[in-house]
């Protein structure tokens, strides 16, 4: 099989494997720590990538493993909102108000990384698969060994959650 | 306390129910058109709707943008992996 040297797939996929990894860690981990892994652990398999899968779903899988290695404890987090109406409420579903999420740029991005650490490994992991590496919901499905519905309603309640962690973030900055 | 009434034979909260897969373009046509029909005439669903979705572009943005391995970082993988 015809392959591209081993440096070339580093630099190709090294951005969304960080991003990855640095969802992977949370607030608990090393965001440097997995892509070393990750990276150490596909160089000696390289040889043996067969390419059944795109070279960065694999690397995706090598860094999941990394990750969950790592984490001596591996409980999602108990959830703060269960019901979708709970969860809708907090968002600021059913007020005609607009959320007071009109925050400077600079200060956005800093609050968005904070709530995407609020959330448990699982939602930010299907969060970025879907909404930032464009994955189908089936090949997140796929990856992560779920069924397409339940990471529709993985992805649908997460992005509830952002919103509802970037209101009140976005409330108590004006206070 | 949110409101949730029937308008176009919809819910509100069968519309929050699914307003990501309707974002997304997961939902069949015909239930596209019927949440449709609903955002036209529920102004709290319209309002949330459009908050919802400004919100997810933002997320999607800040994400990719945000995160580039920085260049330390880089040059201390690439020791250990000996380039």
């Amino acid at each position: 099989m015809d392959r591209a040297p081993f440096r070339q797939v580093v630099e190709a996929n090294l951005d969304a494997v960080y991003r990855y990894c640095r969802v992977l860690a949370g607030p608990d981990l090393n965001a440097e720590d997995i892509l070393q892994e990750t990276f150490l652990a596909a160089m000696r398999g390289y040889d043996d990538f067969r390419g059944d899968s795109q070279v960065r779903t694999w690397l995706f899988t090598i860094a999941r493993h990394a990750a969950h290695h790592m984490r001596r404890k591996h409980a999602g987090e108990p959830s703060q909102f269960d019901e979708l109406k709970e969860l809708g409420i907090a968002a600021g579903w059913g007020t005609l108000e607009p959320a007071d999420v009109a925050i400077f740029s600079r200060e956005r991005r800093q609050l968005i990384q904070n709530a995407l650490m609020q959330l448990n490994e699982l939602d930010r992991e299907v969060l970025l698969l879907r909404d930032v590496e464009g994955m189908s919901s089936q090949d997140v499905a796929a990856f992560l060994g779920t069924s397409d519905a339940a990471v529709r309603t993985r992805l649908h309640r997460s992005r509830l959650r952002m919103m509802a962690l970037l209101q009140n973030a976005g409330v108590q900055h004006a206070e | 306390m949110p409101n949730d009434r029937e308008v176009a034979g919809m819910r509100c909260m069968q519309v929050l129910e699914v307003l990501s897969d309707y974002l997304d373009d997961l939902v069949s046509a015909e239930r596209k058109l019927q949440i449709n029909e609903h955002l036209l005439g529920c102004n709290w669903c319209e309002s949330f709707g459009g908050r919802f979705a400004d919100m997810v572009q933002q997320i999607r943005r800040e994400m990719a943008q945000a995160d580039q391995a920085p260049r330390a970082m880089v040059e201390r993988l690439y020791s250990k992996l000996k380039f």
